[in-house]
């Protein structure tokens, strides 16, 4: 009889092959009923079935999850699921990514330092980590030099926040300091031909993001342009060559020719956000069994001429080089227009630098189906806090507060685009830390309620900003 | 390919004469080899578990997991493998309404002729023939033009169909079911047939619940043997997937009962599971452009516009107002 699934998956243990080896034997005519314990046969038996056992139980469930995506993702070993996408969907798994951001060096003494790639080690000390300049220059006396730095390991424990405090070299220069200001912008990713430039201006209001679309080729005055922010409609800014204040933000944006060609061609995007960041390229870990198992899946929707879902899923997860960042997306028809295809993209801290969405429209443009109109964007963040009142063991409250500090925290970052996050879950999680007696009252944002984020037209992560319990000690 | 020797007889064969030409070692020699040749047994079957026509019945969830290919409740085993092997066929026409017709026939019970997809743009797409599992449906896909709308003209009205007042945005679709029977996930129904031996009868919905307090309306019963019996639903009896009935006494016939959720339309009450996977199959095969609004279940009676009747006019013998019902179900 053929063996199901159920059975295949479940290892097998020494004492079911030693009750049908011992089946055989009486099958055979031997007198299994009569050998003693300990006897020769008795532990004869029992010694073929420990060695098969200890094969047949570390094989036969791995050969049988392997070949499945559900089952390979799911086992210790990620081995098999890589082998499995990379030989039967043709996807290696997106390796994990280092993060790159800009450091600026501050010169108080009256030597200027020339520095080269490698040279300097910075230390961010609330987390430790530590990033390997990539890039040299010359920093002047008494003058600033921003230099590229690279993770000294990959991974997403890299991404650490702008405007550290604590950041310090470990290479020290005399009279040299450290810091990753934050900026008022990001830099402006541009994908297409013209040789122009955008120059960002102003005092930006609020976290945003503005892509720029050129509607007519020309120099700055001459070209048409439209904008939108953070996903919303276009507006069309006709042919001038600055706008104050974009959308009353703040955001000042001016149009600036290139030396040569032309400056502004049709289609061309511009992309931004403010404020800025010091990440440059955000850190990921390696991909995920369960979103490599999904990239698979996705895999299907490359086989058709028509796209759906599945295929810009797929494209925006599999982008060359950057990948590895998307580790959250969601694709929506645009509410407004017909053809437009809304490819919501995030990393593992949620939105991701401008260059990479850059990077990601770039590889999907060319690979955009019939009259699809895809367009790559970041969802904007939405700050959560949770509250209520949590009772907990004297003794345990320490632990129990990091505990849940640490739980919140991950909940919130982890919600994924315009998910939700539900009561049930938070007293969950509250609950788990050891001494914890007791929760009630619990809110998110001040509601006692289920918070989904964003709509079938806004799109919405969270992030983590505070876990307000009152905290209740019994006994 | 010639047979290959178990392990059993390998074993048996091997030149240690003093040991297997033996009564006691030639038959130890199969004990041991049987436990042997069940793990090889195991080990191809574990390779098998992942090809469709070849796996366990268990595994064909999880083969078309990977392949976002889903099982209909009354999907036999054999047509869902074949839909599996099949699975390049199916993908190479994603995006298309026949393609999601198809799915929505297999996964859900969707036949020809009875749902259809409506697009915004004036045109309803069915199948004329319920497609086999390995056939192309292509050939089967039926496109008619919807009533005209004098709201949108170019310049004549053109045909149409109307969600809201957004008029620009063609690339909205709905499945609409109707008319005739609506299909069993949609209405889920059970016969009971007593056959003179019981006042009480099991009967299998039609379609699997994912809830167990389901209501359930209850027909006379049919007799064919003159009695006239009571007839009722034991609901403390529910499962999901069978009703109890439970008659006065014994007779000979059928009841009819109708399953819903209480407080839905109790002619159109598919499970939340079964709506989930409307929404899961329009939203996996629609094109990435656009957008699904929803499923309407025409119960009875004639909606504006449907059913697709060029001829059909205001005023034409036979209309009436309010008497028509409809259920929807949301994306």
């Amino acid at each position: 009889m053929t063996a199901t699934l159920t059975e295949l998956l479940d290892p097998q243990t020494v004492v079911e092959l030693y009750a049908q080896l011992l089946g055989y034997y009486a099958a055979q005519g031997f007198p299994t009923q009569s050998w003693q314990p300990f006897g020769v046969d008795r532990t004869r038996t029992s010694a073929i079935a420990t060695v098969l056992q200890s094969i047949s139980a570390g094989y036969i469930p791995s050969i049988t999850a392997g070949g499945l995506l559900s089952y390979a993702a799911l086992l210790e070993n990620p081995g098999w699921l890589q082998l499995l996408s990379a030989n039967n969907y043709n996807l290696p798994v997106n390796e994990a990514s280092f993060t790159i951001g800009n450091i600026l060096l501050t010169n108080a003494s009256t030597s200027p330092y020339t520095i080269t790639a490698g040279q300097l080690i910075a230390v961010f000390g609330a987390s430790g980590n530590r990033y390997i300049n990539n890039t040299g220059g010359t920093l002047p006396a008494s003058g600033t030099l921003e230099l590229s730095f690279t993770a000294e390991n990959a991974g997403a424990s890299y991404n650490d926040p702008s405007s550290s405090g604590a950041l310090t070299l470990s290479t020290p220069l005399p009279g040299v300091t450290p810091s990753n200001p934050a900026g008022d912008y990001t830099d402006v990713a541009h994908v297409g031909a013209g040789t122009g430039t955008l120059t960002l201006t102003g005092t930006p209001v609020g976290n945003h993001q503005v892509l720029v679309s050129i509607t007519s080729t020309g120099a700055a005055g001459v070209a048409s342009w439209s904008y939108s922010i953070d996903g919303g409609n276009y507006v069309s800014a006709g042919s001038v060559d600055n706008i104050a204040s974009l959308g009353g933000y703040g955001i000042d944006v001016t149009l600036t020719d290139g030396g040569s060609g032309t400056s502004f061609v049709i289609g061309d995007t511009y992309l931004f956000y403010t404020p800025g960041s010091w990440i440059t390229t955000q850190g990921a870990n390696t991909e995920s069994p369960v979103a490599l198992s999904n990239r698979c899946r996705d895999r299907w929707s490359t086989l058709s001429n028509i796209s759906t879902t599945g295929y810009y899923e797929i494209l925006a997860t599999t982008t060359p080089n950057v990948g590895a960042q998307v580790t959250q997306v969601i694709v929506l028809p645009d509410a407004d227009i017909n053809n437009k295809v809304n490819i919501v993209v995030a990393g593992p801290e949620g939105v991701l630098p401008s260059g990479t969405i850059a990077d990601i429209q770039t590889f999907i443009d060319p690979r955009a189906i019939g009259t699809d109109f895809p367009t790559v964007l970041s969802p904007s963040e939405l700050d959560i806090t949770f509250a209520g009142t949590l009772t907990v063991s004297a003794a345990q409250l320490a632990a129990a507060q990091d505990a849940v500090e640490t739980a919140m925290n991950a909940y919130a970052n982890g919600s994924g685009i315009n998910g939700t996050l539900r009561i049930a879950q938070v007293t969950e999680y509250v609950m788990e830390p050891a001494g914890m007696i007791d929760a009630s009252g619990i809110t998110i944002n001040g509601v006692a309620a289920n918070l989904t984020l964003g709509s079938s037209t806004t799109f919405v992560v969270g992030r983590f900003l505070a876990a307000d319990f009152t905290w209740v000690t019994s006994g | 390919m010639a047979e290959q020797q178990t392990i059993a007889q390998w074993l048996q064969s091997l030149p240690i004469s003093w040991l297997f030409n033996r009564e006691h070692g030639y038959a130890a020699a199969s004990a041991e080899g049987a436990l042997y040749d069940g793990q090889v047994t195991l080990l191809k079957e574990a390779v098998k578990a992942r090809m469709p026509g070849l796996a366990p019945a268990d595994a064909l969830p999880q083969i078309g997991g990977d392949r976002k290919l889903y099982q209909g409740y009354t999907e036999s085993d054999d047509t869902f493998r074949t839909r599996l092997q099949y699975a390049y066929e199916q993908w190479a026409l994603a995006g298309t309404w026949v393609e999601l017709l198809y799915q929505l026939y297999f996964t859900l019970g969707f036949e020809a002729g009875s749902a259809y997809i409506v697009q915004q743009n004036g045109l309803a797409y069915t199948l004329s023939a319920n497609p086999e599992p390995d056939e192309d449906p292509t050939p089967l896909l039926v496109i008619s033009e919807l009533g005209l709308s004098y709201g949108v003209t170019n310049p004549d009205p053109i045909p149409w169909w109307t969600f809201d007042y957004r008029d620009d945005l063609c690339s909205r679709f709905a499945i609409v079911l109707g008319p005739g029977a609506l299909p069993p996930s949609i209405q889920p129904r059970a016969r009971a047939t007593f056959d003179g031996t019981s006042s009480s009868v099991v009967a299998n919905w039609t379609w699997g619940w994912d809830i167990t307090d389901y209501a359930v309306l209850v027909s006379p019963a049919v007799t064919t043997d003159g009695t006239a019996p009571v007839v009722v639903v034991d609901s403390t009896a529910n499962t999901e997937t069978t009703v109890t009935v439970n008659a006065s006494a014994p007779f000979t016939g059928y009841v009819d009962v109708l399953g819903f959720v209480s407080g839905t339309n109790p002619f159109a009450s598919p499970s939340a599971s079964t709506q989930n996977m409307i929404r899961q199959l329009a939203n996996t095969w629609r094109p990435a452009k656009a957008t699904f609004m929803g499923t309407w279940a025409m119960i009875n009676g004639n909606q504006w516009g449907w059913p697709i009747s060029p001829t059909k006019k205001w005023g034409d013998p036979g209309l009436k107002w309010g008497a028509s019902s409809h259920a929807y179900f949301g994306p």
